[in-house]
């Protein structure tokens, strides 16, 4: 299953919106939200590992959004929105690591409600989960550029041109950090091999 | 080093191949093959990237609707309508702040520069002079030592005019600098500072303020000119006998008229009577007397208002 978009296949119905919210309609820029909120959770959930802070941090980075729209450059607004994301769990992620005696949520470890197809059969979805489970352990095993990389692009499938725009950084070094990434996590689930379903299992 | 570098941008180049290997993001991809170290590395990569990609998606936990309450303080509007008067508002500490950063980093260079000299001296010999000029500016009459040996009573508004008119006076014979703080002395009420600057501000060296200044604090008028150093000796004379010439020749005292070139030297406007005249430039020198501060003074004063409002402008943008 894989899920890429192209800059060219962003709704046109973005940019009404935003020239709305530019304007100080909030009923506009909700609906914005409400496009954005799963993508823009998850991959803050994913980066900071803690259910309560990803989503406190969700609701300040749409507040920042809101209070900033005046300032956005381009039509991407998804990647503008991912960009603030990502400088919040960067602040986050420091303050966290100043504070060692935060331990990291495990509520992680169920990553809250997820978008379950329907022709799923409850175990199928178990073993996703607990498949969720082992990567989100390994993903906090990776430095922060690499894991928001390896999120972006392989797990929420956005183009390398997109990432890159979010991490505002060039398509190189998109790749660049994905590959060690996935290098580094590979390592470490074929170290961890029993926390993944048997099916999943990776060897060396 | 070298090599280093050259083999880190390598280990990156072999990065970005393999990651657009695995993504099928190769230009002419069919045509390419991988080296034989690489092609294994690239299937285990592929593999977790499989992985990864049937992560099941996360649904946010609520909805992040933002409510007005949200994006507005209560109570304080200032904070999210920044336009106009409230955007000025917000950022009045920060501009002042860095106005008076600015003004800081002028005295700074100007005092390591030379430019704005002024050490504990000259400021003493400054004080001095003023306490002299003050201590003249006495209620009444004040007798006075004229150079030709005759002590002459005079009031205090009878000899500014002479004073300030030899000072005018004496302008194209010197540097009027050098010659208005040596009529001071007969003329107390105008006090050297200001006379000389209204006369010939441009020819005021720092150095020559300093000097001559030092010499009226003590009392030059029945001095030995021998306290003036080398030409300024010779000035220092002319510069009083034309001040005794002004009293008994050039302007009697019953002529309070100014000359015309003393007029436009102190500003007069059409109409305006000569100790009107007096008065102002009096009040003006006093003026200009009020802002002499030491410079280390000015310096702390600045750094202290600087860190003040940038206090203030981070305390804003915090709670903001």
């Amino acid at each position: 299953m894989t899920r890429t978009f192209n800059l060219s296949e962003l709704d046109p119905e973005d940019q009404v919106l935003i020239t709305r919210s530019r304007q100080g309609d909030l009923d506009a820029f909700n609906q914005l939200v409400v496009r954005y909120q799963d993508l823009v959770f998850s991959v803050i959930l994913r980066m900071v590992r803690n259910h309560a802070s990803a989503e406190d941090i969700t609701q300040d980075a749409f507040i920042s959004a809101f209070r900033n729209i005046g300032r956005m450059r381009g039509v991407n607004f998804r990647a503008w929105m991912l960009r603030i994301a990502r400088n919040a769990t960067y602040d986050e992620i420091r303050r966290s690591n100043r504070r060692p005696e935060d331990s990291i949520d495990e509520q992680i470890i169920t990553l809250g409600e997820t978008l379950a197809s329907d022709e799923e059969s409850p175990e199928d979805r178990a073993m996703r989960r607990d498949l969720g489970m082992s990567i989100s352990r390994g993903l906090g095993e990776l430095q922060p550029d690499q894991r928001m990389a390896v999120v972006l692009v392989d797990v929420e499938g956005l183009a390398y041109e997109e990432a890159a725009d979010a991490m505002e950084v060039s398509i190189g070094t998109v790749k660049s950090r994905l590959n060690r990434g996935r290098r580094r996590l590979r390592e470490w689930l074929v170290a961890n091999v029993e926390q993944l379903p048997p099916q999943f299992r990776l060897h060396d | 080093m070298i090599f280093r570098i050259w083999r880190n941008r390598r280990r990156e180049q072999d990065d970005e191949l393999l990651s657009a290997y695995v993504d099928r993001r190769l230009e002419g991809e069919s045509g390419i093959e991988l080296p034989e170290h690489f092609r294994a590395e690239a299937e285990g990569l592929a593999e977790t990237a499989a992985l990864l990609r049937s992560v099941e998606r996360v649904r946010a936990p609520r909805s992040f609707a933002l409510s007005p309450e949200h994006v507005r303080v209560p109570g304080s509007p200032l904070f999210t309508e920044r336009t106009g008067w409230s955007l000025a508002l917000f950022r009045a500490p920060t501009i002042a702040a860095a106005a008076a950063a600015f003004v800081l980093g002028l005295l700074v260079i100007g005092n390591l520069a030379g430019i704005l000299e002024q050490d504990s001296d000259d400021a003493f010999a400054r004080s001095t002079a003023t306490e002299a000029s003050l201590a003249a500016d006495a209620p009444g009459d004040v007798v006075v030592d004229t150079p030709g040996g005759e002590p002459s009573i005079s009031s205090p508004a009878a000899t500014a005019a002479p004073a300030a008119t030899s000072a005018a006076a004496a302008a194209p014979l010197a540097p009027a600098a050098t010659v208005a703080p040596a009529a001071a002395p007969l003329a107390p009420v105008v006090t050297a500072a200001p006379a000389a600057a209204m006369a010939a501000p441009a020819a005021a060296a720092p150095e020559d303020f300093a000097r001559l200044e030092s010499a009226e604090a003590l009392d030059m008028a029945g001095a030995d000119s021998a306290m003036l150093e080398d030409g300024q000796e010779a000035l220092g004379a002319e510069s009083i006998e034309l001040n005794a010439r002004s009293e008994s020749e050039i302007l009697p005292d019953d002529d309070l008229a100014p000359q015309p070139d003393v007029e436009t030297a102190l500003g007069a406007a059409p109409g305006q009577e000569f100790p009107e005249l007096i008065e102002t430039a009096v009040a003006a020198g006093d003026a200009d007397a009020g802002i002499e501060l030491p410079l280390w003074q000015l310096e702390l004063a600045f750094g202290l208002l600087a860190l003040a409002l940038g206090g203030a402008a981070v305390a804003i943008k915090r709670r903001r």
